[in-house]
C-alpha cells in the first residue's frame, strides 16, 4: 500500500515537473515569435556607432525605426508588401549598405526618383534648385575639387526607377550616395522614428535631453 | 431533520476554505510564482521587449 502511494506521488511529481518545464518553453517559443513579428512587421531599434548623421544623431543614440511605412519585407526573400508611403525627400531611412548587404545604413534622403542631383562647393542642389536641409552641417571649411573626391562637387545624375540618392547630415564626415551611388527600393529598411536612449561615451553619462525626441 | 444536527448555510464556504488554505499551505511561495500564469505572461513581455530593444548597429 505504502509502495503504491510512493509511486503514484512520483508520478504525480514527473508529470507537474514536464508540464512546467512545457510551459517554460512556451513562454520562451511564444516570445521569439512575438519578438520577430514586432521587429520584422513593425518597429526595430539601431544604435549609432558613426558619426555620419550629427548633428541629428549621436554616436551612442538608439532609435526605433518604423518598418511597415514603406512596406513589409517578407523573411528570406526580396518580396515586399505594399508601402504606406513612398520614402520622401528629407526622411531619414535605414537601409541595407549597397556594397555590404550584412551591414545596415542611416542616411538622409535627398532625391528621390527621377530628381536631378548636383553639389557644387557643397552647396546640393535637387533639380536646380538649391537644397537646405535645417539639419546638415559641415564641420570642414575646405573645398574639395572635384577632381580630387566626390564630397564638394559631384554630378548632376539623374536619380534612377525605384531608387534613392542619400547623404549623412554631417556633410563632410559621411559615407553615402556621393561615393557609392544610389539606395535601390528593396534594401530600405524602414524610417527613423524617435531616440528612446542616448549614452555619452566620452562623458559617462546619459545624454537625457535627447532621449524621447522625435527625429527629422 | 433533527434542527440540531442541520448544517449552517456557510458550511460548505467553511469547509472549502479550509481545504483551499490547507493546499495553499502545502507549496512554497517559489513553487506558487513559478506556477502561477501571470508570472509566464510578464516573462513573455519581457523577452519580448528585450528581443525588440536589442539594438543593431546602423552608420
Amino acid at each position: 500500500m505504502g509502495d503504491s502511494t510512493d509511486t503514484l506521488a512520483a508520478s504525480r511529481d514527473s508529470i507537474k515537473t514536464k508540464s512546467i518545464f512545457r510551459e517554460y518553453v512556451e513562454v520562451i517559443l511564444w516570445a521569439f515569435i512575438l519578438y520577430l513579428i514586432i521587429r520584422t512587421c513593425l518597429i526595430q531599434s539601431f544604435k549609432i556607432p558613426s558619426g555620419s548623421m550629427k548633428d541629428t544623431l549621436l554616436v551612442g543614440d538608439c532609435l526605433l525605426v518604423n518598418k511597415f511605412i514603406y512596406g513589409i519585407r517578407v523573411p528570406f526573400t526580396d518580396l515586399r508588401l505594399p508601402m504606406l508611403r513612398a520614402p520622401q525627400q528629407g526622411d531619414v531611412i535605414v537601409f541595407k549598405y549597397p556594397e555590404d548587404r550584412s551591414k545596415d545604413f542611416i542616411k538622409r534622403v535627398i532625391g528621390v526618383p527621377g530628381d536631378e542631383i548636383q553639389i557644387k562647393d557643397k552647396q546640393v542642389y535637387v533639380n536646380g534648385i538649391a537644397y537646405e536641409n535645417l539639419h546638415e552641417v559641415h564641420k570642414d571649411p575646405e573645398i574639395l575639387p572635384e577632381t580630387s573626391s566626390q564630397r564638394d562637387n559631384y554630378g548632376p545624375v539623374r536619380v534612377p526607377d525605384d531608387s534613392y540618392f542619400v547623404m549623412g547630415d554631417n556633410r563632410d564626415y559621411s559615407d553615402d550616395s556621393r561615393f557609392w551611388g544610389f539606395v535601390n527600393k528593396t534594401d530600405l529598411e524602414g524610417m527613423a522614428l524617435i531616440k528612446f536612449w542616448s549614452w555619452d561615451h566620452d562623458n559617462w553619462r546619459v545624454r537625457w535631453q535627447r532621449i524621447g525626441r522625435l527625429i527629422d | 431533520m433533527n434542527e440540531e444536527y442541520k448544517p449552517s448555510l456557510d458550511f460548505v464556504s467553511k469547509v472549502m476554505g479550509k481545504v483551499y488554505d490547507y493546499e495553499a499551505s502545502r507549496i512554497s511561495f517559489m513553487e506558487w510564482l513559478i506556477c502561477h500564469p501571470s508570472i509566464r505572461y510578464a516573462l513573455v513581455g519581457t523577452g519580448t521587449l528585450l528581443g525588440i530593444f536589442k539594438t543593431a548597429s546602423a552608420f
